[in-house]
Formats: C-alpha cells, sequence, structure tokens
C-alpha cells in the first residue's frame, strides 16, 4: 500500500536544496558571481537587502543576494536570521546626520539651500532608454570609467559636510523646534510593538520595512486616502560615521561609517490643540543604502501616523497599527510563504464541519417537503 | 421612599479649565464655551433623584448638556466633578467610584441604554436574536436553547414579528431598530434605563408606538428610566417628571404637568409657548 | 551526520540563539505559566526558518534545549513531514549533544504543528506548539488595544455570540480547529490549529504545553492539572471530528486498525478513500504492539 504522506522528508528537502544550489550553476561554465561584484555593481539592490535585513554587514548582504539567487526578501531575511545570533555589544549615542559625508542631497522646498543642491548619482533625469553596448561590456571601458571620473575630480568638489535645511526653517521659527530627546528610544529588537508605541518605535519598525510594502500605503496616503501633501524639505544620501563609546574611557570614537539615505519632507501646518503657535509638521524617514523611495515614502508614513495618533485614524496609512504590522517584509513574505506548508488536519477538520452542516441542511430540507 | 439614582453635583468641562470658567458660561451668560479658556463647560452642578418605576425627563436644545449626562451616567464619559449613587437592592454603588470591571459589570448586567442611533446600541452585522443573545451571554446564561426562548419572548413584547428573530437588524426600519435596541436594554431584566432621545427622527406614527412600548413596559415591569430629549410631546407623554437644561445648567425641575402649565424660567416659558 | 557536522559556521553557537535572547524567552515562558492563557509579548527574534514555519514554536524549543534533551518533530501528526523534516535538521545543526527521537515516550520535548499525540504525554514531557494567530478574539475584534481590554475582562460575549450566530445559521458550530478554549476559567486562547479533537487532551494533563507565535510575538501556556474548556453551550456539547461511516460504524485505520485515532483521509487515483492514523509513531507502535501480540487487536 502507498503510504507517500508518511515518508520521504527529509530526502525530498536535501535535493531541493542541492537542486536550488545547482540553479546557479546550470547556465554552463560561467565564473561564479563574486560577492564583492554584487556589492559594488549592484549597490541598490545590496543597499535594499541591509536596509531590510537591518544589520549593516555588506558582505554577508552580497553573500545572502548570492545564494538567494538575487530573491531580495530572501535575503534580506538571511541577514536578519543571523542578526538573532549575535549579541549586543554595545549602543551608540544618536546620531548627528549633519555630520553625513555626503554624495546627494537636494531639497524640493528650496531653490537655493545653504551648502547648494548636489545632484550626485540618480536615475530621476535619466531616460530609461537601453544602452545596448553593455550587453558586452568591453573590460577596459568599464574599468576606466571610475578611473576618469575621479581623475577629474577636483579636490575641493565637495564639502565635508552640509548644513541641514530643516535647521533653517526651524530657526525661522516655522517648524517646532526638535523635542528633546527626553525617553531612551524603543529597541524593536528587544521588545514586541504593543499599541500605543512611541514614534521611534514606528520609525526602527519602518527602517527594516520592506520598500514595497511602505510605498503602496504612502502611495495610498498621497493618492488620497490621506492629506499629507509633503514637500521634500531635504533628501541627503551619504556615509554616516558611527560613534561608539570606548569600551574603556567611555569617548566616543569614530568606529566607522554607514550609507544612508535620509528624507525630511515638511508638511502643512496643523491646529496644534492647546493653544500653541501655529508650524509645518515634519515627517521623517531614514534608511541603510541609497534608497529614496523607501526613505520619501517613510517620512510620508511618519507623518500620516502622526495625524492619526493626533486626530484619531480616519486612513490605513494613519493608523499605526495597520501599518506597523503590515510592512515588514520577513515577517508577510513568510506568512504568505507557510501557506504552501501541509494543512492536511485543518482541511480534514474543515471537511468534517462541512459534512455535518450539509448533512443538517438535507434533513431540514426533506422535513420542509413533508412538512408541505 | 429611597431613591434609586441620586446624582448631585454633577460636572463635565471639555479642555483645560480656568478659575473664571463657571462663571464666564451658563444660561445667564447664554453660552458654554469660557470666554477666557476656550474650555467647553457641557454639564455643571446638575444634580437629580430617580425614584423606583418613575420616567425622569431631561429637556433642553443640542448644546443644553442633557445627553452628557446620559454619558456619563452611562460610563461612556468621566465626569470631572459629582457623585451619583446606584441604589440597587441591597447593594448602593457609587457609580464614578467604580473600577473597570465594576463599571462593565453593571452596565452589562444592572442598567439599559437606548441610543437615538441604532448603530451606537446594536451590532448591525449579527442577528437581531444575537444582539440580545450577546448581552445574555455577557451575564454568562450559557444555554443556546434558554437565550432562543427569552429572546423570543423579549422580542415579542417589543412587538418584533418572531420570524424576524433571526434576520440582520440593518434590514429593519428605524422602528423597528429601535424596538431592538429596547429588547437588548430589557434582556437583563435591569431596573435602570436610560433613553436617550430615542424617538428622535422617526415618522409620527412610528414615535408614537415606541412612546406607547415604553410606557407599557414601564407600567408592567416597573423599570426606572431617564429619558432625554427636545422634544416637548415626548416629555408630556412619558415623564412623571421633568428637568430643563440650557447651557449646561439646569433652570428648572418639577413636576412635567406644573412645568408645562406654569413655566417659570423664561427660556421655558419660551420652549412652551412654541410648542403650542 | 558526521558531514553535516563538518560544514556546520563556526558562527552558530548551540542553541542557534545569543545567551541573553534565550533567558528573556524563558522570563517570558516562567511568566506565561504563572498565568495560564495569558498571551505574553516578547521580542521573536529572526529565524533562519520563514515566519509562518514555526519561528515561534523553535524559539521556544532552542530556549528549552539542554544537551541531554531528546527532541520529537511533528508536523501533521508526521515526524517525516517537509516542514517536520527540515527542523529537525536545523536542531542537527545547531544543537550538538541534542538527541533526536521520532518515538513519542522517549521525548522529553515536542514540537507540533497541528497536532497533539494520541498517547498521553507524561509529566517529564514538554509539548511546544507553532502558533500562527495566538488570540482567538482576532475573528471578532481586528483593534489589538480592544482586545487586550477584552482579554483583561475575560469578556467573550461577543466570541460566544459568534457560535450563537452559527447554531442561527447552519445549525452546527462551524469552527472547525483553532477551537477557542477557556484555560483556568479566565483566558480563552487559541490552542493553534490542532483540530477539535485534540482540545480535550489540553484539560487536566500530566504535562506542560508550550505555544508560541514568532510573528505575532506571544507567548502563552496550558501548564499541568489546569481545566481547558472548549468555550459552547450548556445544551449544545463541543463535538470533536466525526469517523464514523455512512453505516455508523466507527473507521479504524488502515494500517493498524486503531479505531480510537484522528485519521487522515487518503484520496488513491481512482478516487476510493482510505483511512490512516495522523499521528504515525502511534500508528507504527500499535503495528508493532498487535503483530508481536496477535491476540489483542484493539488499540489503545
Amino acid at each position: 500500500m502507498s503510504y507517500v504522506a508518511i515518508r520521504g522528508g527529509a530526502e525530498a528537502i536535501a535535493q531541493s536544496n542541492r537542486l536550488l544550489d545547482a540553479v546557479r550553476a546550470l547556465g554552463g561554465d560561467q565564473a561564479s558571481i563574486e560577492v564583492e561584484m554584487i556589492e559594488r555593481q549592484m549597490p541598490i539592490l545590496h543597499g535594499r537587502v541591509l536596509s531590510e535585513g537591518g544589520l549593516y554587514h555588506p558582505t554577508l548582504a552580497a553573500l545572502a543576494l548570492k545564494q538567494s539567487l538575487g530573491d531580495p526578501l530572501e535575503a534580506a531575511f538571511m541577514l536578519r536570521a543571523y542578526r538573532s545570533t549575535q549579541p549586543r555589544l554595545a549602543t551608540t549615542p544618536i546620531h548627528d546626520t549633519s555630520r553625513m559625508r555626503l554624495i546627494r542631497r537636494i531639497s524640493a522646498a528650496f531653490k537655493d539651500i545653504p551648502g547648494g543642491q548636489m545632484l550626485g548619482p540618480t536615475p530621476d533625469y535619466l531616460q530609461r532608454l537601453f544602452r545596448f553596448d553593455l550587453i558586452e561590456e568591453d573590460r577596459t571601458m568599464f574599468t576606466s570609467l571610475a578611473r576618469e571620473w575621479l581623475g577629474n575630480l577636483p579636490d575641493d568638489a565637495v564639502p565635508a559636510t552640509f548644513p541641514k535645511v530643516i535647521d533653517a526653517l526651524r530657526a525661522e521659527g516655522l517648524l517646532a523646534p526638535a523635542s528633546p530627546q527626553d525617553a531612551e528610544p524603543f529597541d524593536i529588537t528587544r521588545a514586541p510593538l504593543v499599541f500605543p508605541v512611541p514614534r521611534s518605535a514606528a520609525l526602527a519598525t519602518m527602517a527594516r520595512g520592506e520598500t514595497g510594502g511602505l510605498l503602496a500605503l504612502a502611495y495610498s496616503n498621497m493618492r488620497g486616502y490621506g492629506d499629507v501633501h509633503p514637500t521634500v524639505g531635504e533628501l541627503r544620501v551619504g556615509y554616516l560615521p558611527i560613534l561608539l563609546p570606548h569600551p574603556a574611557t567611555g569617548e566616543l570614537i569614530e568606529a566607522g561609517e554607514v550609507l544612508i539615505t535620509e528624507c525630511e519632507i515638511v508638511a502643512m501646518y496643523e491646529d496644534t490643540g492647546n493653544g500653541g503657535k501655529p508650524t509645518l509638521t515634519l515627517g521623517y524617514g531614514a534608511c541603510f543604502g541609497h534608497n529614496e523611495v523607501k526613505a520619501i515614502a517613510m517620512a510620508i508614513l511618519d507623518r500620516s501616523m502622526q495625524a492619526g495618533i493626533t486626530h484619531g485614524p480616519r486612513n490605513p496609512s494613519e493608523d499605526p497599527e495597520f501599518v506597523l504590522l503590515h510592512v515588514d517584509g520577513i515577517e508577510s513574505m513568510g506568512f504568505c510563504t507557510h501557506y504552501k506548508m501541509p494543512h492536511y488536519i485543518t482541511f480534514q477538520s474543515d471537511l468534517d464541519r462541512l459534512r455535518t452542516t450539509q448533512k443538517k441542511h438535507a434533513q431540514k430540507a426533506e422535513e420542509k417537503f413533508h412538512a408541505r | 421612599m429611597r431613591p434609586i439614582l441620586e446624582v448631585s453635583g454633577l460636572s463635565r468641562i471639555y479642555g483645560p479649565g480656568c478659575p473664571r470658567c463657571i462663571e464666564a458660561t451658563g444660561p445667564d451668560a447664554e453660552r458654554n464655551v469660557c470666554p477666557h479658556c476656550g474650555s467647553i463647560v457641557a454639564v455643571h452642578d446638575v444634580g437629580l433623584r430617580l425614584m423606583p418605576g418613575e420616567i425622569l425627563g431631561i429637556m433642553g436644545e443640542s448644546g443644553s448638556g442633557k445627553s452628557t449626562v446620559v454619558k456619563l451616567l452611562n460610563f461612556d464619559e468621566t465626569p470631572t466633578t459629582g457623585r451619583a449613587a446606584f441604589f440597587d437592592g441591597e447593594r448602593t454603588w457609587d457609580l464614578f467610584g467604580l473600577n473597570a470591571a465594576e463599571k462593565r459589570w453593571l452596565r452589562d448586567n444592572r442598567m439599559g441604554t437606548v441610543y437615538q442611533n441604532p448603530h451606537l446600541g446594536l451590532n448591525l452585522d449579527i442577528s437581531a436574536g444575537g444582539n440580545i443573545a450577546e448581552r445574555l451571554l455577557m451575564s454568562d446564561v450559557l444555554s443556546y436553547g434558554e437565550i432562543r426562548e427569552r429572546a423570543r419572548d423579549l422580542l415579542a413584547r417589543t412587538q418584533v414579528p418572531a420570524i424576524r428573530m433571526d434576520e440582520h437588524p440593518r434590514r429593519f426600519s428605524g422602528g423597528m431598530q429601535q424596538r431592538v435596541q429596547i429588547a437588548r436594554a430589557l434582556v437583563t431584566n435591569p431596573p435602570l434605563l436610560l433613553l436617550d432621545e430615542v424617538t428622535t427622527g422617526l415618522d409620527l406614527s412610528v414615535q408614537a408606538r415606541i412612546l406607547d412600548l415604553i410606557l407599557d413596559l414601564q407600567e408592567r415591569l416597573g423599570i426606572a428610566m431617564i429619558a432625554v430629549t427636545h422634544d416637548l410631546g415626548v416629555i408630556r407623554l412619558l415623564a412623571t417628571r421633568t428637568v430643563v437644561m440650557r447651557y449646561g445648567r439646569i433652570v428648572e425641575g418639577g413636576l412635567t404637568d406644573q412645568i408645562l402649565e406654569d413655566p417659570q424660567h423664561a427660556y421655558t416659558q419660551e420652549l412652551v409657548a412654541a410648542a403650542l | 551526520m558526521r558531514a553535516r557536522r563538518k560544514r556546520r559556521p563556526a558562527s552558530y553557537g548551540f542553541g542557534f540563539l545569543d545567551e541573553n535572547a534565550k533567558k528573556e524567552l524563558r522570563r517570558a515562558l516562567m511568566k506565561a505559566v504563572a498565568i495560564p492563557g495569558y498571551q505574553v509579548p516578547y521580542a521573536s527574534r529572526e529565524m533562519p526558518i520563514a515566519r509562518g514555519f514555526g519561528t515561534g514554536g523553535l524559539q521556544i524549543t532552542l530556549a528549552l534545549l539542554g544537551e541531554d534533551d531528546t527532541v520529537k518533530v511533528i508536523d501533521q501528526g508526521s515526524d517525516e513531514s517537509v516542514n517536520a523534516a527540515n527542523l529537525r535538521k536545523f536542531f542537527a545543526l545547531v544543537c550538538l549533544g541534542v538527541t533526536e527521537t521520532t518515538r513519542t515516550t522517549d521525548a522529553t520535548v515536542i514540537q507540533t504543528r497541528h497536532r497533539i499525540p494520541e498517547r498521553r504525554l507524561r509529566a517529564d514531557q514538554i509539548l511546544v506548539f507553532q502558533v500562527p494567530y495566538p488570540d482567538p478574539l482576532v475573528v471578532v475584534e481586528a483593534n489589538a488595544g480592544k482586545r487586550r481590554e477584552m482579554h483583561g475582562a475575560a469578556n467573550y460575549a461577543r466570541l460566544w455570540t459568534k457560535l450563537y450566530e452559527d447554531m442561527v445559521t447552519f445549525d452546527e458550530i462551524t469552527i472547525s480547529h483553532r477551537y477557542p478554549t477557556r484555560i483556568a476559567g479566565h483566558y480563552v486562547i487559541d490552542p493553534s490549529p490542532i483540530p477539535r479533537w485534540d482540545v480535550p487532551k489540553l484539560h487536566m494533563a500530566d504535562c506542560l504545553y508550550l505555544f508560541g507565535a514568532g510573528r505575532e510575538k506571544r507567548i502563552y501556556a496550558v501548564p499541568p492539572h489546569t481545566t481547558a474548556q472548549p468555550l459552547s453551550f450548556s445544551d449544545v456539547p463541543f463535538r470533536v471530528e466525526d469517523f464514523t461511516d455512512e453505516h455508523g460504524k466507527r473507521r479504524a485505520c488502515a494500517r493498524c486498525g486503531a479505531t480510537g485515532t484522528f485519521l487522515d483521509e487518503l484520496l488513491a487515483a481512482d478516487s476510493v478513500k482510505s483511512y490512516h492514523c495522523s499521528d504515525i509513531d502511534f500508528c507504527t507502535e500499535t503495528l508493532k504492539a498487535t503483530q508481536c501480540a496477535p491476540s489483542s487487536k484493539s488499540a489503545a
């Protein structure tokens, strides 16, 4: 008698895993893609994995992409799982993003800003046309690209740091002063979200959120399920110095830097509800890597959720519980995937209920027929 | 005779409040928003005595604070100051000194509220019988047969046809929805019922039948009720005694007949004259 | 086995999680045992298996396992189901020294998805459930804050009303699995997607039941000798799955002949149905016992 259901699980998995690994190599005799190539030549995809994985480990992020055959969700997932095995050794103070070494910064609010606009690398004004010559790119041409760009750059082309646009708005009293850091930031990796949660918990959750998920919810607000009406006060991309207290002296030392994207949107002023002076409101977004869509979407959602907390949520994007419990890619992707697992028992149980109900239904129909 | 409910010094202020709020609002000032701090003095220094089996009317226009009084007694809002004692048989409940569980128990078991808007008092997505069942289940009645029996009985008493018991009240007329709400409120045999504009918005003929039903229930079950309304006709028909509210304060109170025949306060006189 | 050990990356320690994470899990477990049925929020870590594949149960198991433990993993009652096999492989990788078994009687910790073993578990055994939805109130209230209040007040009238509405519409309670069950007279739990067949086993058990919802970040417990009552009406008894055939006879397992177990319905290619024990270990043990002593054919 066949009894497929009870045997062979372990063997089937082993073969499936082998095949998955072999898929990379089935194409023929090419060289295996180097981890460093992924990091350097696909920095946007790579940055997305760093950001959603919630762990800044460039080499492992690239390895994760290699192992997952380029699936950003799976790759971020591997990074997150690895994170669970690592102890916490130290905590940084709150970072000062005005100290970032920028590669790009723009403001949509003002034509000219202190320090000036710096376009940097962006596809925004690129015509999305194919460059067919890149299908077979010449190696010497490729290696000369960077050399030529860097060679023509004067040493003082980019200042070390730039002042922040919103500081100017604050100085003018158009934006409320930054609220003092009275509370420890909420650590979403050490405590679960039990609503209501502080803003720091919301920001941390979104910083690890899935780009597409954040974008979809923020877009619903932009389209009219909400009314944030954002203006990009400043969007900056660059390297943020990471300061760590020295284990012996406690003195802050620079341990390295991470590439981040930061966005501050300003939204229309609101009634403060306490008779205070009306000011513009702020939405904040920041994430690892170069990911402008994510930073902007996050800033819009930050603003919309704050509005929801003040006035009561009127749209999904204003409801912190709705937004924060649905933007994590690792969680949502995992749960979506789990439906592929066997559900024989629960389905058997469902059938039992349906059959009993159908039987009763038939009995009733018969009784009705005879009563007539 | 001992009252069933005694309320004194009941106040509710929305906003920060200031020392001049009270003197700057009320019927004499003709406003309930404090010009100094912007706070709303919704209710101030309201006192009520409700006798067992009696219907007490609270009359006033919108903004008079009458609905706030009901919300405070129903625990939907918390008073700024004030006391309320509910004398329920052997027990006396200090209404504003209860913890959340006691409030819930009292509201589920010993009080009933009928709202103007059926959405507030009913779950329109479950059957009429289910709405009654929910309240019985809150009181730990766990026999399906008994729940069905009591729901059927109560719906009959409130003149909802038995065949509609398993339908969703969403499909019912406004008058029928109110009857289901009344049935739901009555299912635990509470000695106290709060009626908040229960006939407002209904056709005149439907109104009359609902009011008849309320009087009939009062007579047969001896339930004490507070009926809040802006409608002089409702007061005339239901209430033995009435208080008149304006800008958060009681301006006049007494036997309903007396108030309607010989109103003392200028505002009441205006109301009565307008209704004639 | 030996080959696999060689490949084990040096950076993964015993029990995969870092020690602080395990301590935190144990604290949450203690609280869950102290307040039977209460959903304890905890900082669920990401696991190397996907959310929804038992990360909640897995974290509990990892926090419990010591080198002298014997672990068994079942999914749908089977040790060989793909998910169970995958989890077992993971334990082999990150819990060196822990003994693995498929025999229910030998296990000290059993991680399960969707079933409770047929054989009554002993006081020295722990059953760890994988939980997709920890909160039974989610079907009547979407807002988590309101649900917490309802649990605190033991206010389950809306859940009961759902049963009432079921009776009105279908003349039957239609909840097939994840049957809401009241623990120690207060909290109602979602016992995870076990069939109704298994719910009575929660009541006054000898063993400890632990429930872990990784994605929803909740842990709860049904301690030994604790009451567990499925929600029902006093005059509409709770009913487990019915395995009688069209002649009113209890179906037996086609493999071991047991007539007192939860059965899997199998469809053969010619659409002929056959029925087998869902609990494979129980089935195998029963088979062994009957083969050794052919005179006694009854199942335990």
